[in-house]
């Protein structure tokens, strides 16, 4: 075994877990048909959790009427869906805000890629796979999918700059490569150890693993692999990646064959898409409490 | 780049035009956008447009709320900005584009960079102006900045270094 996979495995083992009520959540959403009680119950039993839920739900971006003093409320006013996204979001939030240092990237960008990433996979999901079910977990797993890169980044902080960039070249721009190419392993196959190492459910640990290579994953996670491998795409697309190795990795043929396109794909529903992830992006980044837009 | 600089961020679709002396206004990682960066050396004035989709039709009430998020609008709403600063024709203008990234596509399904190149010289021609230096398209990011001091623009990328427009 490599030394970086020795190392990789070795800073797996150290990741704090993930809260029992995070977890259940995941378990949830992969679930589909979770019951509102059971969400509800959940949340409740994680005290910081579902404090930091209700200030958001508090906030005056939701012009809410009267104030929401309970998770039970909340689900009836927002909905299940609504809270179990933001139970997930709130739940992760400290986890995301991890430096990507090697990665040259800013303190907030794997949080924004996963924000921007989980809700354009869910409404790719939706609108150009027709699949309105597996819309939560596209959101979830878009959410959780560059995890691996809390450990990539650590591995490439210790390489000079120069073997970096001629890796880089030597792969054709292709950062997945390149990764392979430096350390016999790369941000996916590390995000879907931590995954299992998480106990997270097996569609996440799949899509984490293939999230740049849908043609490779077993076919019944094949399609929510597509979702948030474009997800991603779009994503860097919009500026919101993890700087080193934005644009850096190619679209995946396959994809052609899961997406539908109407006959104004180019000059309406594909630029229209994009501004439709963009607002709902933006207003997403001001109810987790950042201004959003100017660095972007 | 000086640390004594004052730097304004224009974010997606936003618009900026300066005179304040040492400012820099600069876009971040700048994918299938563009940054369309005016100069007018006469009125000593700069200013950056950060265009993320190619025409304004798709969405008039964003374009009306966020003019700098078009080509089309985008690029009227900067001319219009630079009138505030007694900027009264475009000839007074030197225009540079950079940005507009493709991904590594191979069927072009999601090439919105390009038409954002493309709708970017049309809302320049409609204007009878055109881009005397361009950095655009490839697979990778770019940040652009332009100094109001003195009208340079500049350009970097990961991986690549920096290097002037």
């Amino acid at each position: 075994m490599s030394r970086y996979k020795v190392k990789a495995i070795k800073h797996i083992k150290s990741m704090p877990p993930l809260s029992r009520a995070t977890l259940g959540i995941t378990r949830m959403i992969a679930d589909e048909n979770y019951n509102i009680a059971d969400l509800v119950r959940l949340i409740e039993t994680d005290i910081t959790l579902a404090g930091r839920c209700l200030q958001s739900i508090n906030s005056p971006l939701y012009g809410l009427k009267s104030r929401v003093e309970t998770i039970n409320r909340a689900v009836v006013l927002l909905g299940a869906r609504n809270i179990a996204a933001m139970a997930l979001q709130t739940g992760l939030s400290t986890v995301f805000k991890m430096n990507l240092e090697g990665y040259d990237s800013d303190q907030e960008d794997l949080w924004r890629n996963g924000l921007r990433t989980a809700i354009a996979s869910r409404k790719i999901m939706i609108e150009l796979m027709d699949d309105k079910k597996l819309a939560d977990t596209a959101y979830a797993t878009g959410l959780m999918h560059d995890i691996g890169k809390v450990v990539t980044a650590e591995f490439l902080r210790e390489k000079s700059k120069q073997f970096v960039e001629s890796a880089y070249i030597e792969n054709e721009g292709n950062f997945l490569a390149a990764e392979d190419a430096l350390f016999g392993i790369n941000h996916t196959v590390i995000g879907e150890h931590i995954a299992k190492n998480w106990h997270l459910p097996e569609s996440f640990a799949a899509v984490m693993r293939y999230h740049h290579t849908p043609s490779e994953a077993p076919e019944e996670y094949r399609s929510l692999a597509v979702s948030v491998h474009l997800g991603d795409t779009f994503s860097m697309m919009a500026g919101t990646g993890t700087y080193l190795d934005s644009m850096d990795y190619p679209v995946d043929p396959i994809v052609d064959h899961y997406i539908k396109r109407d006959a104004a794909w180019n000059t309406i529903t594909f630029p229209k898409l994009l501004l439709d992830i963009d607002k709902e992006y933006q207003d997403a980044l001001q109810l987790s409490g950042e201004s959003g837009g100017s660095d972007v | 780049m000086q640390r004594d600089q004052k730097k304004q961020i224009v974010g997606l679709g936003g618009i900026h035009v300066s005179r304040s002396p040492g400012e820099i206004i600069k876009t971040m990682a700048l994918g299938s956008c563009i940054g369309v960066v005016m100069v007018a050396p006469k009125q000593r004035a700069v200013g950056m447009a950060h265009i993320v989709l190619p025409e304004s039709k798709i969405d008039m009430d964003r374009a009306r709320e966020v003019p700098g998020y078009f080509a089309d609008s985008g690029i009227q709403a900067l001319l219009e900005e630079f009138r505030k600063f007694d900027v009264k024709s475009n000839r007074d203008l030197v225009v540079k584009l950079a940005g507009g990234a493709t991904v590594m596509d191979a069927n072009r399904t999601f090439d919105i960079g390009k038409r954002n190149v493309l709708a970017c010289r049309k809302a320049l021609w409609r204007n009878h102006m055109a881009a005397i230096a361009e950095d655009v398209g490839g697979n990778f990011s770019r940040t652009v900045w332009v100094e109001v001091n003195t009208g340079r623009v500049f350009v970097t990328s990961p991986g690549r270094g920096r290097w002037e427009l």
